[in-house]
C-alpha cells in the first residue's frame, strides 16, 4: 500500500490513485510526421524493468491530476513525483523533492 | 402545463431528523445534516488564466478563492473551494444561482459548469466527527493536519467525496469540528447509510434537513 | 456457585477482580471464574486440564501457553450464528454466561473414538495424503469425506454473521506494537517528546510479562511502574492506547493493520457498536515490541495435558492465581525457566525436580533455586512424559545414557528458550539474523523506518527492555519530528544468566516410545521431519509443505525454529544456512467480518441509482446491474416474463412511443476556445466543423487503432460541447481525455468536466415521440426547426434541460437531459403522456432488441479486438486530419480479409433462438477440432420480423452473406443452423428516425 505524493494534494494513499502505464514513452510530437517505427515504439514497446521505473498515475479520487511517479518495481520504494511537463527518468538522482 | 420547480434530492425523505444510539440525557458524539438546495458552480480556468478567474470569482462571490491546493474560504456569497489545479467550486444557496453571471464574467478565461444537482451534501459535526471520517478515508484528519479552511477530495469507503472543513475545535469551541461532505448523487443513499452506520457508535443526531452553507 | 476453583491460590492473581464471579460452561459443564480470567485460566483454576483433541491423531491435549501462540487449547465459542471456531482459550476473556465447546472430538472429549488414529499413526506420517489416497484411482473423493470429518478444527456457524464490523485509519508519528516493558518504555519517551503515538497490545490489560513475572522496578513490584506508565500514556492527548488489539499485518510504507476486539468480551455485543474494528495505521516510525515466544522441548509425549511452557506455568500463577500443579517438574535448557520454580515454591507449591540439559548451570536464578532445596538434575533430560488424559509422571534420564528415574508429577514446565516474535518484521520481507547466544533469530535491518526492541530483538533482560525501549522511543521521536528528550530509565536489578544450551530434539528414553511433537497443532513430530529429510524434502519451504509444519492457525510460533533446527542437524549445516520460511499476515487469524468491515451486503459496493430509480421500483421494474448502476431490465405486466414484456415494450415503442431511462450514459462537458480542435483530435471522424445546435455520432479509437468508445457529441454553444459515452466507459473515457489534455496537449484552452451526475436522461422514441414532448419543451421542435441530429439547451416544463434529436432505436427519437433534481418529475410527466398515446416505458432488454434490429454496435462488439472497419464503421475514419489511433489503422493485420467483422444472423428455421456466445462453425456434424469462424455477440427476438435475430463477429464478415453456418454452444449441447444476413435488420435507410 503505497503513499504517493500528489504534486497538489501531498501524500495520499495509493487507493486514491489509478495506474496509467509507462511514462517513459512520449506521444509523438508531430503525429503526421512520425514514422511507423516511432508509433510502434510508442504504442507497443515496453520495458519491464526490475528496479526503478517511471509510471503514469492519476489522482483519480482527488484532484484528477496525472503525474509521473518514480517507483522501484522490486522493493516498492517510491521516489519523486513530477507533473507531466517536468522531466523524470528512472535513474533520476532524486533531486530536492525526494 | 405544470411547471417543475421543486428540486428533489435523492436523500429526500431519507435523512429526516432522528436520534441514533443516544442515551437519555446523553449528548451525541456527532450530528449529521442533509444540506438541501445548494448551487454548486464549478469554474475551471484555461491555461494561464488562473489569476483572472480568481479575480472574477472575487467580483461575483465577494472574496477571492485561496489559490493554494486543498484550501477553502468563506465568501459573502458562499464557499469557495479549491477542487483541482486552477479549478474552484462556488457553493451558494438556491435560487441565487451565480452560474450565468460567472459564465459571462469568465467567457474568455474559464469553463463554468453547474454541479449542484449532481452532488449531495451532508454536514458532519461534533466531537467524534474526525473519527467518523477516519472510518472512510485514509487522509490524516488530526486537527493539526485538517482544520477550518482545509478541504480534500478523497474516497470515503468506496465513493469519492469532497470534504470541506468549515469550522474546527478552535474556531467553533463547544461545537467541535464541522465538515461539509459532497458526494455524487447516484450513490447518495449508499453514502448516507455509510455515514449513519459509521456515526452510530458515537451517538448520532440527524438534524432536520436544511439549506444554506454558512458555518453554524 | 458451581465449581470450586480448587486450583486457585488464595491471594495471588493480579489480573483478577475477585469481587466479580462469573459463570461459564465448557462442553455443557458449568464452572465459575472471575472477572479478569481467560477461558484457559478459569478452566485450569477448576482443575480442567483436558481441553481438546489434536488435529490428526486426536490425542488428548491441555493448554500449553499463556498467549496468542497457543496451539492446543482451541474452542468453539458461543452458539448459533455467533459460533466461532478455533478461538484460542488463552485469549478468550471470560464473561458472564460464556459457552465454549471443545473441538475435533467425537462423540466427546473424554471418549474420542477417532483417537484410534493414534494407533494407526505410522499410516498417517508426513505426506500421508500423497501416498495413501492416490490408489485406487478415483477413490480420493471417497477418502476425502472421511478425512475431512476426522481431521480438522472447529466448525463455522454457516449462518450470516449478525454483528457489525468497521475499519478505521489512523496516522501517527510513532506506532508501538506491544505494551510490555520495552513497548511501554518506548511509548513513554516518545510521548514525552511530544510525538503522536499509538501503542497497541493484544491482551485486555497491558504489561506483557511484567504481569506474568515477578520483578522489581526501582525497588517496587514492577506492576507499580506498569500502572503509573499506563496511566500517564492513557492520560496524554498525543497517545492512542489500544488494548485487545493485535497488530497482524505490516505492509509497504509503514502501513500496519491491527484488529481491535471491541466487544468480543461481551456475551452479546451492543448492536450500535462494532464487534471488531480493523485499524490501519500509517506511521512515520514503527517500534516493534512484540516480545518473544517461549519454545517447547521435543521429548516423548510432550503433549500430555499438564505439560506446558515453563513461563505459562508461572504466568497463570502470578496473573491469575492458578496453581496448575501441586507437584511440578521443570525441564529447561536455560536459566530463565528457574523463575517458575521460584515462583511456585514461594506460592506454596512443590517442585519435584528441575531437569537441566546443561552440565553445570550456575547462574543467579539456578543458585536461588538450589538454595531452596530443590533437586536439580543437570546434564539430564526428561525422556518421557507419562499419563493419559493427564500427566502423572515423567522419566528423567542422564544425557549420556543410563537408567531413567521416574518422578511423579502433575505439572511439567518445559522451556527450550525464547524466540523473538519477529513475524511483523519478517512480513515486510526484511531478513533475520541468527544469534548463537541465546540461539534464536533476531531482526536484521528493517525495510521501512522501524526498529525492534526488547525481547522482540533478542534482549530478554528487563533492564535491557526498559533501556532499549526508552532509547528507541526517543530516537523515533527525533526521526519523525526532530528534537529529542532524554528519558530517565528506571533501575532494575540484572540477573546474571548463563547461556542456554540449544536442544531441538530430546532423545527418546530406553523404552524408545512416545511421540515427540514439534508442531502441536498440526501433529508434526521429530520423526516426520526426519522422514521429510529422507524423502528429499530438505529445503525449509518443502519441509513445511510436506509435513504441514507451521501451517496451522498458530503459524508455527512454537514449532518453526525447532523444525528447521532438526533439519539443519540432519543436513549437517548451520541453522542460518537452512534458513527460515517467510512469515505472512495475519499474525493471528482475523475474522472475515472484520476484514469486510462496512463493505458487506448491500454495501459490498456502492449502488448507483438514477433520479428515476424510485419510480422504477414503484412501478414494478425488474432491475439489472450494469457496472455499479442499477437499471430497469423490463417492466413486466402481471405474469409476463422478460420476453413477453420486451415484445410488448418494443411493439409499443415502434408502434407509438417508448420512454427509456438513459441517465447512466457518460456525459462530459467540454468547454473552451480550443474545444473543437480537441474533439477533432480525439474522435476518428471530423468534429472541426460541427455547427452550434447540432449533434454528431463520434467514434473514438485507442492508440493501437482498436475502437475504444462511441457516443454522440453535441455543440451547445460556440465554445461548449456535450460529449456522451457508453455507460461502461464513462470513467475510462474521462480519464483518457484528462490524460491527453494534461500530458500531450497542455496548450489547448479546453476544460472538461464529468456531468453524468448533474443531468438525468431519458429517451423518447417512436412515431409519437414529438407529440409527447412538444407541449413540455419551450422550443419549437417541429421537424423543420429541430430536425434529425439537432441539439439545443431548453426548458422542460420550466426545468433546465437539453434536447437532442438522436436515435438508438431507429425510430424518430429525442433524448432529454433534465437537471437531475427534476429528473423524477420530468420522467413521470413524460411517461404519463406517452402512456396516454398508447406508448410504454421500456428497459434494457427492449433497448437491446431495438439496437440489434438496427445493427448498432455496443459493448459486446466494441470488445477491444475490433477495428472501425470490423464494425462496419470504417467509412467514418477521417483521412483529412490526425486523430488518436490513426497511425495504427493501416496495419496489415487490421486489413486482412479474414478478420472477424460484424454480420447479422437469422435462424434458418425462422424460430429457434440463437445462443449469445455461440461459436460459428461451418459444419455442425464435423468432429472437433473444427475451425471457429466467429461468435454470436448479441441476440434478440424481433417482434416486427417475428423471428429471433443475432449479431455476430464472423471471419470475412459480409463476404459470407447468404451462407448457412452452425451456431454451436457446446456447453449446453445446443446448436442452431443460421444464415448470414446484413446486421441492419430494420429500416436500413433510416427513414423512420429522419421522420
Amino acid at each position: 500500500m503505497f503513499i504517493i505524493k500528489c504534486p497538489y494534494c501531498g501524500e495520499r494513499d495509493v487507493t486514491e490513485f489509478s495506474y496509467g502505464g509507462d511514462a517513459t514513452r512520449a506521444y509523438p510530437q508531430d503525429p503526421a510526421q512520425a514514422t511507423p517505427e516511432d508509433w510502434h515504439a510508442y504504442v507497443y514497446e515496453r520495458d519491464n524493468p526490475r528496479g526503478w521505473h517511471v509510471e503514469w498515475w492519476q489522482h483519480s479520487q482527488g484532484c484528477r491530476q496525472w503525474l509521473k511517479l518514480r517507483r522501484n518495481t522490486l522493493t516498492h520504494e517510491l521516489g519523486r513525483t513530477a507533473l507531466p511537463h517536468e522531466p523524470l527518468s528512472p535513474d533520476d538522482d532524486e533531486g530536492s523533492d525526494a | 402545463m405544470a411547471e417543475i420547480t421543486q428540486r428533489r434530492s435523492p436523500l429526500g425523505g431519507r435523512a429526516e431528523a432522528r436520534d441514533i444510539n443516544i442515551p437519555d440525557g446523553g449528548t451525541p458524539g456527532v450530528a449529521l445534516q442533509h444540506r438541501t438546495g445548494l448551487c454548486i458552480t464549478q469554474a475551471a480556468a484555461y491555461p494561464g488564466c488562473d489569476a483572472a478567474l480568481r479575480a472574477s470569482l472575487a467580483e461575483i462571490a465577494g472574496s477571492e478563492p485561496d489559490a493554494r491546493p486543498n484550501r477553502s474560504v468563506a465568501a459573502p456569497a458562499g464557499r469557495l473551494i479549491w477542487t483541482g489545479p486552477a479549478q474552484y467550486w462556488l457553493v451558494t444557496e438556491d435560487p441565487q444561482n451565480p452560474a450565468s453571471d460567472l459564465a459571462e464574467a469568465t467567457a474568455e478565461t474559464a469553463a463554468i459548469t453547474e454541479q449542484g444537482h449532481g452532488r449531495v451534501c451532508l454536514r458532519l459535526s461534533g466531537r467524534d466527527a474526525r473519527l467518523v471520517l477516519a472510518k472512510g478515508s485514509t487522509i490524516d484528519f488530526h486537527p493539526s493536519h485538517f482544520a477550518a479552511g482545509d478541504c480534500a477530495q478523497t474516497g470515503l469507503l468506496s465513493v469519492s467525496c469532497l470534504i470541506d472543513c468549515i469550522a474546527d475545535e478552535d474556531s467553533a469551541p463547544g461545537v467541535g469540528p464541522v465538515f461539509d461532505l459532497y458526494s455524487a448523487r447516484s450513490t447518495a443513499e449508499h453514502f448516507l447509510e455509510w455515514a449513519i452506520e459509521a456515526a452510530a457508535p458515537h451517538g448520532c443526531r440527524i438534524l432536520t434537513p436544511g439549506s444554506g452553507i454558512a458555518a453554524p | 456457585m458451581i465449581g470450586d476453583q480448587l486450583r486457585r491460590h488464595p491471594t495471588l492473581g493480579g489480573a483478577l477482580d475477585r469481587s466479580k464471579a462469573l459463570r461459564f460452561s465448557f462442553d455443557g459443564q458449568r464452572y465459575s471464574g472471575f472477572q479478569g480470567d481467560t477461558l484457559a485460566s478459569a478452566l485450569l483454576a477448576n482443575g480442567v486440564t483436558l481441553l481438546g483433541r489434536s488435529f490428526k491423531y486426536h490425542r488428548p491435549r491441555g493448554v500449553m501457553s499463556i498467549g496468542s501462540e497457543e496451539s492446543n487449547a482451541l474452542a468453539e465459542l458461543r452458539t448459533g450464528a455467533r459460533r466461532e471456531p478455533n478461538t484460542r482459550m488463552t485469549q478468550i476473556e471470560l464473561f458472564q454466561g460464556l459457552e465454549a465447546q471443545s473441538q475435533n472430538r467425537w462423540p466427546s472429549l473424554n471418549l474420542d473414538l477417532l483417537s484410534i488414529n493414534g494407533l494407526v499413526a505410522p499410516f498417517l506420517a508426513a505426506g500421508f495424503y500423497y501416498k495413501t489416497f492416490m490408489r485406487p484411482r478415483g477413490f480420493w473423493e471417497k477418502y476425502e469425506y472421511f478425512i475431512r470429518r476426522a481431521a480438522g478444527l472447529g466448525r463455522a456457524s454457516g449462518e450470516a454473521d449478525p454483528d457489525r464490523y468497521e475499519r478505521i485509519h489512523r496516522h501517527c508519528d510513532i506506532l508501538v506494537t506491544g505494551a510490555g516493558a520495552a513497548g511501554l518504555a518506548a511509548a513513554k519517551s516518545a510521548m514525552q517528546a511530544g510525538a503522536r503515538v499509538a501503542i497497541l497490545d493484544e491482551r485486555e490489560a497491558p504489561g506483557g510479562w511484567l504481569r506474568f513475572d515477578r520483578n522489581l522496578i526501582e525497588g517496587a513490584p514492577a506492576t507499580v511502574w506498569l500502572d503509573e506508565t499506563v496511566a500517564a500514556l492513557r492520560a496524554a492527548d498525543n497517545v492512542t492506547f489500544l488494548t485487545r488489539t493485535t497488530a497482524f499485518g505490516y505492509y509497504d510504507h509503514n502501513l500496519i493493520t491491527a484488529v481491535e476486539r471491541v466487544q468480543d468480551h461481551r456475551a452479546v455485543p451492543d448492536p450500535h457498536k462494532p464487534r471488531q474494528r480493523i485499524w490501519t495505521f500509517r506511521a512515520k516510525q514503527v517500534i516493534l515490541a512484540t516480545g518473544a515466544v517461549e519454545q517447547p522441548l521435543a521429548f516423548a509425549d510432550n503433549d500430555r495435558p499438564g505439560v506446558m511452557l515453563a513461563g505459562a506455568l508461572r504466568g497463570y500463577l502470578n496473573a491469575y492465581g492458578v496453581m496448575a500443579g501441586h507437584k511440578a517438574v521443570i525441564f529447561s535448557n536455560n536459566d530463565h525457566a528457574y523463575r517458575t520454580a521460584l515462583d511456585l515454591i514461594d506460592a506454596g507449591g512443590a517442585i519435584e525436580a528441575v531437569v537441566d540439559v546443561r552440565p553445570s548451570p550456575a547462574g543467579d536464578l539456578v543458585r536461588a533455586v538450589r538454595d531452596r532445596g530443590v533437586r536439580v538434575y543437570t546434564d539430564s533430560i526428561v525422556s518421557h512424559a507419562k499419563g493419559g488424559h493427564a500427566l502423572q509422571a515423567c522419566d528423567v534420564t542422564p544425557r549420556g545414557g543410563g537408567r531413567p528415574e521416574t518422578i511423579e508429577c502433575d505439572a511439567l514446565g518445559m522451556s527450550g528458550g525464547w524466540n523473538p516474535a519477529v513475524h511483523l518484521h519478517s512480513q515486510t520481507g526484511a531478513k533475520l539474523d541468527w544469534r548463537d547466544d541465546p540461539g534464536c533469530f533476531v531482526p536484521a535491518t528493517a525495510k521501512w523506518p522501524c526498529v525492534s526492541v526488547g525481547a522482540a530483538n533478542g534482549d530478554f533482560q528487563l533492564a535491557d527492555c526498559l533501556a532499549n525501549g526508552s532509547e528507541a522511543g526517543a530516537q523515533a521521536a527525533k526521526a519523525s519530528m526532530g528534537g529529542t528528550t532524554a528519558t530517565a530509565v528506571p533501575g532494575v536489578r540484572a540477573f546474571r544468566e548463563e547461556r542456554p544450551h540449544p536442544i531441538w530434539e530430546v532423545p527418546l528414553g530406553p523404552d524408545r516410545r512416545g511421540k515427540r511433537f514439534v508442531d502441536f497443532q498440526n501433529d508434526v513430530t521429530v520423526e516426520d521431519v526426519e522422514l521429510a529429510h529422507r524423502e528429499g524434502f530438505v529445503s525449509v519451504e518443502h519441509l513445511k509443505r510436506y509435513t504441514t509444519m507451521g501451517m496451522a492457525t498458530d503459524q508455527g510460533k512454537t514449532s518453526n525454529i525447532a523444525g528447521l533446527a532438526i533439519m539443519a542437524r540432519l543436513r549437517d549445516k548451520p541453522i542460518p544456512e537452512v534458513g527460515t520460511t517467510t512469515f505472512r499476515p495475519p499474525f493471528t487469524p482475523v475474522s472475515i467480518g472484520a476484514i469486510a468491515g462496512q463493505e458487506r451486503g448491500q454495501h459490498f459496493q456502492p449502488l448507483r441509482r438514477t433520479s428515476m430509480d424510485d419510480w422504477h421500483a414503484e412501478n414494478g421494474a425488474v432491475f439489472q446491474n450494469v457496472g455499479l448502476w442499477r437499471r430497469p431490465h423490463y417492466y413486466p405486466h402481471a405474469q409476463e416474463d422478460v420476453d413477453d414484456a420486451s415484445r410488448r415494450e418494443v411493439t409499443a415503442t415502434r408502434g407509438a412511443v417508448g420512454v427509456c431511462d438513459v441517465t447512466t450514459l457518460g456525459k462530459i462537458d467540454v468547454q473552451g476556445p480550443d474545444a473543437a480542435e480537441f474533439l477533432n483530435r480525439i474522435y476518428a471522424n471530423g468534429f472541426a466543423k460541427l455547427p452550434v445546435g447540432k449533434a454528431r455520432y463520434g467514434l473514438m479509437l485507442r492508440e493501437d487503432g482498436m475502437v475504444f468508445d462511441d457516443g454522440v457529441t453535441s455543440r451547445l454553444g460556440e465554445t461548449r460541447y456535450l460529449m456522451t459515452t457508453t455507460t461502461g466507459n464513462a470513467g475510462p473515457v474521462m480519464a483518457k481525455l484528462e490524460f491527453y489534455l494534461q500530458t500531450v496537449w497542455p496548450e489547448l484552452r479546453v476544460r472538461i468536466t464529468s456531468v453524468t451526475e448533474q443531468w438525468a436522461g431519458f429517451s423518447v422514441a417512436g412515431p409519437k415521440a414529438r407529440e409527447v414532448l412538444q407541449d413540455v419543451i419551450d422550443i419549437d421542435i417541429s421537424d423543420g426547426a429541430f430536425p434529425f441530429m439537432a441539439a439545443a439547451e431548453c426548458r422542460f416544463a420550466g426545468a433546465p434541460a437539453r434536447l437532442f434529436r438522436i436515435s438508438f432505436s431507429g425510430e424518430r427519437a429525442y433524448e432529454v437531459n433534465v437537471a437531475a433534481d427534476h429528473g423524477a418529475e420530468a420522467w413521470a410527466l413524460t411517461v404519463a403522456k406517452a402512456q396516454a398515446l398508447g406508448g410504454s416505458v421500456y428497459g434494457l432488454e427492449s433497448l437491446g432488441t431495438m439496437r440489434i434490429e438496427k445493427g448498432h454496435v455496443a459493448g459486446t462488439e466494441i470488445n477491444g479486438q475490433t477495428t472501425a472497419d470490423d464494425l462496419g464503421l470504417g467509412g467514418m475514419l477521417s483521412s483529412k486530419k490526425e486523430f488518436i489511433g490513426k497511425a495504427m489503422t493501416g496495419r496489415p493485420a487490421y486489413l486482412a480479409p479474414d478478420r472477424q467483422k460484424l454480420v447479422g444472423l437469422r435462424p434458418v428455421d425462422g424460430a429457434t433462438w440463437i445462443k449469445a456466445g455461440a461459436q460459428l462453425i461451418e459444419d455442425g456434424a464435423a468432429a472437433p477440432p473444427v475451425q471457429m469462424l466467429g461468435h454470436v455477440t448479441a441476440v434478440a427476438f424481433s417482434p416486427e420480423l417475428n423471428t429471433p435475430i443475432a449479431l455476430a463477429l464472423l471471419s470475412g464478415g459480409m463476404a459470407r452473406a447468404g451462407a448457412a453456418l452452425e451456431a454451436a454452444y457446446p456447453l449446453t449441447g445446443e446448436s442452431v443452423r443460421v444464415r448470414v444476413v446484413s446486421p441492419h435488420f430494420l429500416d436500413p435507410e433510416g427513414t423512420r428516425m429522419h421522420g
